[in-house]
């Protein structure tokens, strides 16, 4: 893993190119959570790469390509939601992706409704659920990304709980 | 983390780890690599075509100088100097954008530099305009900048979806984009423009007293459609 190395000591692409291998997988399942379909989420994190490379001498260093891929993907599904919102051609699907051999057998069924829940979620309120307890980040952490309050985040974050809880609620 | 938390972590979990499983990174990375061939492949003409273009420029030069002698003619006019306000001390009015303005227009202007360097979030304030109070503010909004598509966004300060419209528009290598681009727009009683300039993004509009909010956002709309060119500049 050439991720530490000084800019210029490798070249750029040398370093994405790793960066892909260890991340890649990781963010199509972030991407996936946003977008559902699987496909476009491949896309999304082609974009997030590309536009690292692009912007690499922008850099910070080349420890900052992680974050930046991370919200560059959180940020490109967020376009991706909004053109199809926008266009009003876009359904949500009702199924999401495959459930990995660890989720099969006991509890697969409350986590598919659950994970199926988030998905009926407004837009905002699912990106909040999704940063909050995928990418683990605070709420601070969360405005900053979405250029939000941290009083939109809680509002936010407290509105899809509540909705997700009664829904798991009926479910069950 | 109560108990609930703990399942919606767990649920996610599985989600993503059921879309990454699926997916293959060797032929994704094939895709990848060819995209990045693409990059490299554009910055090496447009680094040939700067090149070629300022070369042409230096003869066309070199060649007037010789023809009138060293007290030719005049040049051009010189474009206006970067003009400041006091309500809006971010604010850069350019030749191209100063033929639009007129008199007895409020003016204001949005500005912003990167919040971070990897420019994936600009937050700009709209400052406080000069003129009638009671014209046009001061409003505030956020806007943030899409560095990976291009993509601009319109949103109030709560993040509510004040607007809910893309601003797509090409994005070209920033290789062209050499120092700054100018992108304008008019509404029926209020003009716009876009400055970027490497990190720092500056929107001047002018507005007439009875504009308002709704105008605004429209305006602004419009000038960030027009802004065609904007790309980071590395």
């Amino acid at each position: 893993m050439r991720q530490q190395a000084g800019r210029g000591e490798v070249p750029a692409r040398d370093v994405v190119a790793d960066l892909f291998h260890v991340h890649h997988r990781r963010l199509v399942g972030l991407a996936a959570l946003l977008v559902d379909d699987r496909g476009s989420a491949e896309e999304l994190v082609q974009d997030a790469f590309e536009s690292l490379y692009r912007n690499w001498s922008g850099l910070r260093s080349p420890s900052a390509a992680v974050a930046y891929l991370d919200r560059a993907v959180v940020y490109a599904a967020r376009s991706w939601v909004r053109r199809r919102v926008t266009a009003r051609s876009y359904a949500w699907p009702e199924a999401g992706s495959t459930p990995s051999a660890e989720a099969e057998g006991v509890g697969r069924g409350e986590r598919d409704a659950l994970a199926a829940a988030v998905r009926q979620l407004p837009r905002r309120q699912r990106e909040v659920i999704v940063l909050r307890y995928y990418l683990d980040l605070s709420e601070a952490e969360i405005a900053a990304w979405l250029g939000v309050s941290p009083g939109s985040v809680k509002r936010h974050a407290s509105r899809a709980t509540e909705s997700l809880q009664h829904r798991m609620e009926a479910w069950a | 983390m109560t108990g609930f938390e703990a399942q919606l972590t767990e649920a996610l979990r599985a989600q993503a780890e059921g879309a990454a499983m699926s997916t293959s990174t060797p032929e994704q990375y094939e895709t990848l690599s060819h995209r990045l061939d693409q990059v490299d492949d554009r910055r090496r003409r447009s680094r040939w075509a700067i090149g070629a273009t300022a070369a042409a420029a230096a003869a066309v030069v070199v060649g007037i100088a010789l023809l009138m002698g060293q007290g030719g003619p005049a040049g051009p006019p010189a474009v206006p100097p970067a003009a400041s306000d006091a309500a809006a001390p971010e604010l850069r009015i350019t030749g191209h954008w100063s033929t639009l303005l007129t008199d007895g227009e409020v003016t204001g202007a949005l500005s912003g530099t990167a919040a971070e360097p990897e420019l994936t979030q600009v937050l700009a304030d709209l400052a406080d305009v000069s003129g009638p109070a009671s014209a046009a503010g001061p409003w505030r909004l956020d806007l943030w900048m899409d560095g990976l598509t291009g993509n601009l966004y319109l949103a109030d300060p709560d993040g509510r979806p004040a607007r809910m419209d893309q601003f797509t528009y090409e994005v070209v290598d920033d290789e062209l984009v050499t120092t700054t681009s100018i992108g304008q727009g008019s509404s029926d009683s209020a003009r716009f423009g876009l400055s970027v300039d490497g990190d720092r993004m500056t929107l001047v509009w002018r507005a007439g007293s009875a504009t308002g909010q709704g105008e605004v956002y429209e305006g602004i709309e419009r000038a960030l459609y027009a802004a065609s060119v904007w790309e980071r500049v590395s």
